[in-house]
């Protein structure tokens, strides 16, 4: 399986069976898509009533190729799927991608006819993403093979999702957040490749740094709890459970056994498998950026420094939940504020660090982080910052701060507007130097607790 | 386990209190003193034998929520009172094979419960949360599966929200986690080794100073 995934996710040669040129099918959104994000790849439209689509030579079937073809998107039908799967074992295809619904998801029809499909791919030994599924993206070919038009980009976050429609806004939000996700796996009704299977290809992917999983059920846990203990232990992988209310208690003699509404025995699981346990998209999204962009923390101890009380109440609420721990500076450390804020007395020389409106001098704030990096008592940095025209934040210092010191930096842009061009710009020279910028107090928090609990999981291991 | 195997050449699925707790003890989980009696010449050698106060429970085998059917009675500090107790339990219980479980008095203010399920997917599962009454109010449990190591004991004990109740609060000791940590793993373990255990139900385990004790408890075969 693990070869055919490669064969899958780095295809060379792609035919679109059921090609199109009218712009209501998924035959059509999936073509443009091979073409409009440059797969460097060949493609071969498949249509036997067009001799051209998009601008290419179209072939009446599958056995009509002449050049070499490893993965087939099948854009037709459910029924006329299972026939491509048939075509697909003859030249000896390894992979499919099966977009059509109406399968298992819709009774025991479509769960028949998706028994026939399954039947197929196993005696070929055809790796097949779906059926149901939006496709997938592999950003570092570039290769776009859903019928979605989302811009494609090299990253080194890959994303695997039950939904569509939840991983697109999981996509979007990571456009907006400047994370690059690489690779964009929709599972479908897993018919052979399901999330264990995907995880494991993942865990040995020199481009992946980093997982996020949204999931909403399987059927094969227990191989997902045995993938993520393996891959946990080599990368981070964030996941969020999602269908928690249909827990429904079981009557049963016992409160354990009426306890045990799946859901809670899920999470202890995940978490007990070194999975790092969240509980939104934007959460997702925020802990998958701390963990791709800020580097590992040498321990768990975080130092806030901020010149706003709000954001960083929020901010501690949010750590406390999670018993993350904000120790006292060194005292060394402490005389080294005191000194750079003149010891003056509307400062609470405490972790948080309120610096107060004096906070707002870029070149005091730098030099007060600078004090924080290099304290012994603490491994990772949230710095809070205000957005403003005329206090301009001191990049170059964190950046100079994150490259000497190597202790994560985390900052939260407190923004008192939308970001204009200039900003845009700064965001993304921070996190091209591996420091993550948010703009909300939630998402500096949940990218903070990623980091925490990814060294956690890691010192269990140990 | 003999009396698993008995109960279930008997036909049936549950142990009774006295019964479950000698599994737990079995393998050295701390369970509360106690003497099954069906007489009163045996009552009045149990009272003495654990000292009084103690209390007295209906004991019995397809008897699984107590409280409910009248069949406890706390804080008993004499034979006398004992005795009039042991009658009274008696006379709300009809099986054939009734007897009284005399308990040594486990003094605490917090109340835990340690569970176990056999998940569809994942086999046994062991379940930490909040105990007594708490348990089906609040819910506030969670589970690992089976075997736990003991970093898993500590992180689920920690993941329940009413977590600080184990450290050291209103003038009480800190609960012992090594010992709470080892309950969790060997009660992993029964379901492990015991393919007929279905659920196990340990409520209340009382932290009596810093130390928890198993004092109710419920094994359902499958």
């Amino acid at each position: 399986m693990k070869h055919n995934l490669q064969t899958l996710f780095y295809p060379q040669g792609i035919a679109v069976v059921g090609a199109s040129e009218d712009r209501g099918k998924l035959g059509y959104n999936i073509t443009e898509n091979l073409i409009r994000f440059g797969f460097p790849g060949e493609i071969y439209p498949v249509n036997p009533k067009h001799r051209v689509i998009l601008g290419r030579k179209s072939y009446p079937s599958l056995d009509a190729i002449t050049g070499p073809v490893d993965l087939v998107l099948s854009a037709v039908g459910a029924r006329a799927t299972v026939k491509v799967a048939e075509e697909c074992s003859i030249p000896g295809i390894k992979a499919l991608v099966a977009y059509a619904a109406s399968f298992r998801e819709v009774g025991r029809d479509g769960g028949r006819l998706e028994g026939e499909l399954k039947e197929t791919a196993e005696r070929s030994g055809m790796a097949v993403l779906g059926p149901n599924t939006p496709g997938f993206i592999n950003g570092n070919l570039p290769l776009n093979a859903t019928f979605f038009p989302f811009k494609v980009q090299k990253g080194n976050v890959a994303i695997i999702t039950q939904s569509g429609g939840v991983g697109g806004a999981i996509y979007r939000k990571a456009l907006e957040e400047n994370l690059s996700v690489g690779l964009w796996i929709g599972v479908g009704n897993r018919l052979n490749v399901d999330f264990a299977d995907i995880l494991l290809f993942l865990g040995q992917d020199e481009t992946v740094d980093v997982v996020g999983i949204y999931m909403e059920a399987t059927e094969k846990g227990e191989q997902l709890i045995s993938a993520a203990r393996e891959v946990t232990a080599i990368k981070p992988v964030v996941i969020y459970k999602a269908g928690r209310s249909k827990d429904a208690d079981r009557l049963t003699l016992s409160h354990t056994g009426s306890l045990s509404g799946s859901e809670k025995v899920y999470k202890g699981l995940l978490k007990q498998a070194g999975l790092i346990y969240i509980d939104s998209v934007t959460e997702l999204v925020s802990a998958c950026k701390g963990l791709a962009l800020a580097g590992k923390p040498g321990g768990e101890r975080i130092g806030i420094i901020t010149p706003s009380g709000g954001g960083s109440i929020v901010v501690f609420d949010l750590l406390k939940e999670q018993g993350c721990l904000l120790p006292a500076f060194a005292p060394g450390t402490e005389n080294k504020i005191r000194d750079l804020m003149n010891n003056t007395s509307s400062v609470v020389y405490k972790n948080p660090l309120d610096l107060t409106t004096d906070g707002f001098e870029a070149d005091l704030y730098g030099n007060v982080v600078e004090a924080l990096a290099m304290d012994k008592n603490i491994d990772l940095i949230l710095a809070i910052f205000p957005v403003h025209e005329y206090f301009p934040p001191p990049d170059d210092k964190l950046i100079e701060i994150r490259k000497k010191v190597g202790k994560p930096i985390i900052v939260y842009w407190i923004a008192i507007d939308l970001l204009d061009h200039e900003y845009s710009e700064r965001r993304k020279v921070l996190e091209s130097n591996g420091i993550p910028v948010f703009l909300l107090p939630e998402e500096a928090a949940w990218a903070t607790r990623g980091l925490v609990n990814y060294h956690r999981n890691r010192m269990k291991g140990i | 386990m003999k009396n698993i195997e008995r109960a279930l050449k008997e036909g049936r699925t549950t142990l009774s209190e006295y019964e479950s707790k000698q599994v737990l003890a079995e393998y050295q989980i701390p369970v509360t003193k106690e003497v099954l009696v069906d007489d009163a010449k045996a009552l009045a050698r149990a009272g003495q034998e654990i000292g009084y106060p103690v209390v007295l429970k209906g004991c019995s085998s397809d008897i699984a929520h107590k409280t409910e059917k009248g069949l406890i009675r706390v804080d008993i500090r004499n034979e006398e009172e004992a005795s009039s107790a042991f009658e009274e339990i008696m006379g709300n219980m009809s099986g054939p094979e009734d007897a009284v479980l005399v308990q040594e008095m486990v003094k605490g203010q917090r109340e835990l419960v340690i569970g176990l399920t056999r998940d569809a997917q994942f086999g046994p599962c062991v379940m930490f949360g909040l105990g007594g009454i708490f348990t089906e109010i609040l819910k506030d449990i969670s589970f690992r599966v089976a075997p736990l190591e003991k970093r898993d004991a500590l992180d689920m004990m920690r993941d329940i929200k009413g977590h600080k109740i184990l450290d050291a609060v209103r003038g009480m000791e800190a609960a012992d986690l090594d010992i709470l940590a080892d309950i969790l793993i060997k009660v992993g373990q029964i379901g492990l080794e015991n393919e007929k255990v279905k659920e196990i139900d340990i409520n209340p385990v009382i932290i009596s100073g810093s130390k928890p004790v198993a004092v109710d408890a419920l094994v359902v075969l499958e």
